[in-house]
């Protein structure tokens, strides 16, 4: 009677200790995947305006006037350009950088 | 009556096992259900922005008056609000707003482009920015022939484009 009592118990505690696992995994994952996708998105949004920024360099818009317009804006990471046609976007882990870093405020 | 109270011995651990098993399993549940629901969340608010900054980019690029050059060309992005373009577009959002069923505010600075619903009311809001150069419009008539010309002028200053889409 007492080995059937251990048995069990040791059934109950594998249950318990097997669905610990798969909850905090889960959680655990979900939160990767969370700072993953604000990276991505990050990058994303980067990447599209380092693009536009090149874009209007390329079209003559003078540097002092982008740089106003970027510091009215509330960005989740660093864009700058520098005279003549240099471009910076760089991203605050700085994982991601295009252009020149060094024209990055 | 004092048998059925004190339950002993096997029935009493099988009671206790499955009494533990059910709560874990209840609590894991719930835990992998409000995960499913963050993991959700996570998907859509990429896919949000994707759209966000598509719309940014087609928004952009249809600031143009291609009656108009040398000052436009058709992959220029400046920022014109001629009220055909301006006409064309919100009708552009309005049936891609019915379609994803989501709102959409376009801004150009402080001028509002077009406003689709009601961003407030929205649970998810990607928000796409988009620099673009400002042109400044002028209409001059002639006074014999009647003729209204429509001009666009560079003017060298940079104007914010910003797109907001929430679902």
């Amino acid at each position: 009677m007492k080995k059937k009592g251990y048995a069990y118990s040791l059934f109950v505690f594998l249950v318990f200790v097997s669905v610990f696992i798969i909850v905090v995994t889960n959680v655990k994952s979900v939160s990767v995947m969370q700072e993953s996708n604000y990276e991505r998105v990050t990058i994303m949004k980067a990447s599209e305006l380092g693009k536009n920024i090149e874009y209007l360099l390329a079209k003559g818009v003078d540097c002092g006037k982008i740089q106003i317009a970027l510091s009215e804006l509330n960005l989740p990471f660093k864009a700058g350009c520098g005279a003549p046609s240099t471009v910076c976007v760089e991203s605050i882990s700085g994982n991601y950088t295009y252009g020149d870093p060094t024209v990055c405020p | 009556m004092e048998k059925q109270l004190n339950r002993k011995g096997f029935a009493a651990l099988l009671d206790g096992i499955l009494a533990y098993t059910v709560a874990f399993a209840c609590i894991g549940a719930v835990a992998l259900l409000m995960t499913n629901t963050r993991e959700a969340s996570i998907k859509t608010s990429y896919t949000l922005n994707v759209w966000a900054e598509d719309l940014a980019d087609a928004i952009g690029q249809s600031m143009v008056n291609p009656t108009n050059p040398p000052v436009s060309y058709a992959t220029d992005w400046l920022d014109t609000t001629s009220p055909e373009i301006k006409a064309a577009l919100v009708q552009s959002l309005t049936n891609i707003a019915a379609d994803k069923r989501v709102s959409i505010t376009a801004e150009i600075g402080a001028t509002n482009l077009a406003t689709i619903g009601n961003l407030s009311q929205a649970s998810e809001v990607a928000t796409a920015t988009r620099l673009l150069r400002h042109a400044e419009v002028s209409t001059t008539t002639d006074p014999v022939s009647g003729v209204t010309t429509t001009t666009y002028t560079l003017n060298g200053d940079v104007s914010v484009l910003t797109v907001k889409i929430g679902i």
